[in-house]
């Protein structure tokens, strides 16, 4: 069974074209607009929190991600992705299960538990999202495309994974650590996917990957501030 | 009633017909060669159309239109099998789309394949492909890549003996599971068998084409151009000096028709999102085809490139 696999190349596995999958985003864009506002709000909204001692904070970032991954996984996924990808009902699963396992986290009494962070680490998180909400966008640009298929937090997979998986790592600790499984899960899928179509932004997708795994080492390992519990 | 002038204006037509340079029809709509299908003597067009990833194109009206077009481009010149399967995404729903708008249900050589693990489920697969199709019944269905293949055959030999399905065959790609395929081309009445076979993967001349021709199968050739990436590869250097000997003006075509001139070879399956490369598969069909001489010279010369 397993060398029936390996006899297939990466490339062999992909279903559609670039011009296919840019195009669905393009049509996810319009089906939803203008929930792309709300979503990108959400996601600064999701910077202060990170930043300020935002009262609540520790259930408003798990509810702005609930919404985030729900949007997506509805106005992309299952609306778009799922007519060109047989493994697409299962992708919309695992978002919507992301979604309300973060819903979970909002709504109990001490959320995502967040504790206090370097100043580093906030900073860090700060930014990336950041770029990720405001620069990430126009990368479709880059690629030559047009603004319609720009790839928005909220709505397209790959920057609400994104986001989600530098937010828990950077700012989480124990078992909430699992919340960064199925972002994994999706962009390990979409690195695959989008190195198959020679796209750019696959670096985009690894680096986000790897800077949320050292951020997990970092606060796995050194645990700065781990033993100071503050309320949220 | 026949006048002296009917009679002039006829003539006269008949000379300007005959003053137009014969070709210049001929290239314009040129007709694939056809190839009998052993079990029947049916005859099918040489060049056929796949539509694995470029038929893919979800419920975006703009990309069902343009597949339409490619559709209309390939009936219009003289195509009829298309080959598809549920693995495909949305390829089954997009050519049902364009067999409706087109009205060529009637025209169409329905291939699609049946490919799923669980046994029990074929009949209900193939019932959901036909509605994807919006066909009735399929003219070929095959078991797509030897998945769950003992079950499957029995379900589509079913539908042969009821009278709804004309012909039966199985899948491998990518050159995989070879050996099982020869034990089940040996053991089961396949009317056709699909297996990849271009230039470059050649393995199927050892054994599978010559069985399939001793055993009366017809033989469709998948991913005659690897996706793509022999045509594109190639285009980086120049045709043979030998192609102006054998009418061929670009890799596409030599390509093809290398593959199509095999003697056990019924039909070669390229998939496209273009109307010009529709056009050049179909117009590669209709030339005579290679010279078992000139098919082994173009081996040669692809090896030293």
């Amino acid at each position: 069974m397993m060398d029936r696999w390996l006899s297939y190349e990466l490339s062999d596995l992909l279903m559609f074209s670039p011009q296919v999958y840019y195009r669905q985003i393009e049509l996810a864009n319009q089906d939803v607009w203008p929930v792309q506002l709300i979503t990108v709000a959400g996601g600064l909204l999701l910077i202060m929190s990170v930043n300020f001692a935002v009262p609540q904070r520790n259930r408003i970032i798990p509810a702005v991600l609930a919404m985030a991954w729900f949007c997506a996984g509805w106005g992309f996924i299952a609306s778009r992705y799922s007519d060109i990808h047989i493994a697409g009902p299962h992708i919309e699963v695992l978002f919507y299960l992301q979604a309300a396992a973060l819903a979970a986290c909002a709504v109990m009494s001490d959320g995502l538990d967040i504790g206090p962070r370097s100043k580093i680490m906030i900073r860090a998180v700060t930014i990336l999202v950041l770029l990720l909400l405001v620069a990430y966008p126009f990368q479709a640009l880059l690629s030559g495309r047009f603004l319609t298929s720009a790839e928005v937090f909220g709505v397209a997979a790959d920057p609400t994974a994104l986001v989600t998986i530098l937010i828990i790592c950077g700012m989480c600790r124990g078992w909430r650590l699992l919340l960064a499984v199925a972002p994994f899960v999706w962009l390990v899928f979409s690195a695959m996917t989008l190195w198959s179509m020679g796209s750019m932004e696959v670096w985009i997708v690894l680096a986000g990957s790897l800077v949320s795994a050292a951020f997990m080492a970092y606060g796995v390992l050194l645990r700065p501030g781990h033993s100071s519990r503050k309320p949220g | 009633m026949v006048t002296r002038r009917t009679i002039m204006w006829a003539s006269l037509a008949t000379v300007l017909a005959g003053s137009v340079p014969g070709n210049l029809f001929a290239d314009a709509s040129p007709m694939p060669d056809s190839r009998i299908i052993p079990s029947t003597g049916e005859e099918v067009p040489c060049v056929g159309l796949g539509s694995w990833i470029t038929f893919n194109v979800g419920k975006d009206q703009k990309l069902l239109d343009e597949c339409a077009d490619v559709m209309q481009a390939f009936f219009d010149g003289g195509g009829r099998l298309i080959d598809s399967s549920p693995m495909y995404g949305s390829s089954q729903a997009t050519i049902g789309y364009g067999l409706a708008r087109l009205s060529r249900r009637d025209t169409v050589f329905a291939a699609d394949k049946v490919w799923t693990r669980n046994a029990a489920g074929g009949a209900l697969q193939i019932a959901n492909s036909g509605k994807a199709w919006r066909m009735p019944d399929f003219t070929l269905l095959q078991v797509h890549n030897l998945v769950a293949w003992q079950a499957h055959l029995e379900l589509l030999f079913s539908l042969k003996a009821e009278g709804r399905l004309k012909y039966v065959g199985v899948t491998t790609s990518h050159g995989s599971r070879h050996r099982e395929l020869e034990e089940i081309m040996v053991s089961q009445p396949l009317d056709f068998v699909q297996l990849t076979y271009n230039v470059l993967d050649r393995e199927v001349e050892k054994r599978l084409l010559p069985l399939a021709r001793e055993r009366g199968m017809a033989v469709i050739a998948n991913r005659p151009f690897q996706r793509g990436r022999l045509v594109r590869a190639m285009q980086r250097h120049r045709l043979p000096d030998w192609a102006g000997e054998v009418s061929a003006d670009s890799w596409a075509q030599l390509l093809l028709r290398f593959i199509v001139s095999h003697p056990a070879v019924t039909c070669a399956i390229p998939a496209t999102t273009r109307v010009d490369h529709v056009r050049e598969n179909l117009r590669a069909g209709s030339k005579p085809p290679l010279a078992p001489e000139m098919r082994q010279r173009l081996v040669d010369y692809i090896q030293t490139l």
